[in-house]
């Protein structure tokens, strides 16, 4: 167990400099940190994003600045992702084997972003069918394409 | 080879008397012994400080119900403490009441849900009482199956948004490290992080 020894040299008649140190408080305490640990350990992290329903607050008259601003909104249909600016359609990507493109909605943001350096809010619309995974995927896009003032709205 | 008479076993000439006397005397030999007790100490330090990394101060702020499977996502925050709101196993559950059935909730007209916005609205009034030199935030969790339609999810936001709960934030699983956009968006979810 854990003791310190002197090193060979004089063994004879001398007192022994055996050290046996007393580890018992140590391991009571390493148990005590370990079991309040394993109690308040969190094994599942879970995650936020946050959002805002759009339209919310009075209407306010539009200035020229309002009216030039690019009004982007993502629209997730049952077929697509329709990527509209202004109520002008951009682009409409399709699905690829079933399953939204979710790489291809990534670089059409990432461009409308290059277009748009400044702009940091976007709608997202969907009907009624669609699954929430499918809002929450094309939200992560837009977050990672730069576009964290997320709003989303029901009507298409 | 003349045959020869067997000589004395030795087994055979020990006692029992003597065999227990003797073996009574050994266990009656000190009985300490040292156990070595540096490996068990090396492993409680290794998990000691394993847990102390993974502690959260936060706590656990969700509890995750077995019929709920959440949506994963790359780009995440960390979660707060606020009301939660359960859309998922056929109902719709607020502070631990329910609220209605689901397909009751889709099929309803009427986008406020009734019952949700008395319960957010008694939630409302508790925290201005509690707290009245703060300005309400509005924040609420809704934790949704991934398979939650969207007709259902829209009038749960409504109904809060109405209430004056308007920072909505969805709860979400996190998947793998933040992907660049257009780049592993599309990708299989990496391992939760730890």
């Amino acid at each position: 167990m854990a003791s310190v020894s002197a090193p060979g040299g004089r063994s004879g008649g001398k007192k022994a400099l055996n050290v046996e140190l007393n580890l018992v408080p140590f391991i009571d305490l390493l148990t005590c940190l370990i079991c309040f640990l394993l109690m308040a350990a969190v094994w599942i992290q879970i995650g936020k994003i946050s959002v805002t329903q759009s339209g919310q607050g009075a209407p306010q008259d539009q200035t020229q600045e309002d009216r030039e601003r690019l009004n982007l909104v993502v629209a997730i249909t049952p077929q697509s992702y329709l990527v509209t600016g202004n109520g002008q359609t951009i682009a409409d990507i399709l699905k690829k084997d079933d399953k939204y493109d979710k790489k291809a909605l990534g670089q059409k943001l990432k461009e409308i972003h290059g277009q748009f350096p400044d702009k940091s809010d976007i709608v997202v619309m969907s009907e009624d069918s669609i699954n929430y995974q499918d809002l929450i995927d094309v939200m992560d896009v837009c977050l990672a394409t730069d576009f964290p003032n997320i709003s989303v709205s029901g009507t298409i | 080879m003349p045959i020869k008479k067997p000589g004395s076993q030795h087994l055979k000439s020990v006692k029992l008397k003597f065999a227990r006397a003797k073996l009574a005397k050994k266990a009656g030999r000190s009985v300490d012994s040292s156990l070595n007790l540096t490996p068990m100490i090396d492993m409680f330090v290794v998990l000691t400080i394993f847990l102390l990394m993974t502690f959260s101060t936060s706590g656990e702020i969700l509890f995750i119900q077995k019929d709920i499977e959440l949506p994963s996502a790359t780009r995440t925050d960390e979660l707060e403490q606020a009301p939660a709101i359960i859309i998922g196993g056929g109902q719709v559950v607020a502070e631990g009441k329910a609220v209605g059935r689901m397909d009751d909730i889709a099929e309803d007209e009427n986008f406020e849900i009734a019952d949700l916005s008395e319960i957010l609205n008694n939630l409302k009034k508790q925290y201005t009482q509690l707290h009245p030199n703060q300005t309400f935030a509005g924040k609420i969790i809704i934790q949704g199956d991934k398979t939650v339609p969207f007709r259902v999810l829209k009038k749960v936001m409504f109904t809060c948004t109405s209430v004056g709960y308007t920072n909505i934030n969805f709860a979400v699983l996190p998947v793998g490290g933040g992907s660049e956009a257009g780049g592993e968006a599309g990708g299989a979810p990496a391992p939760a992080e730890g």
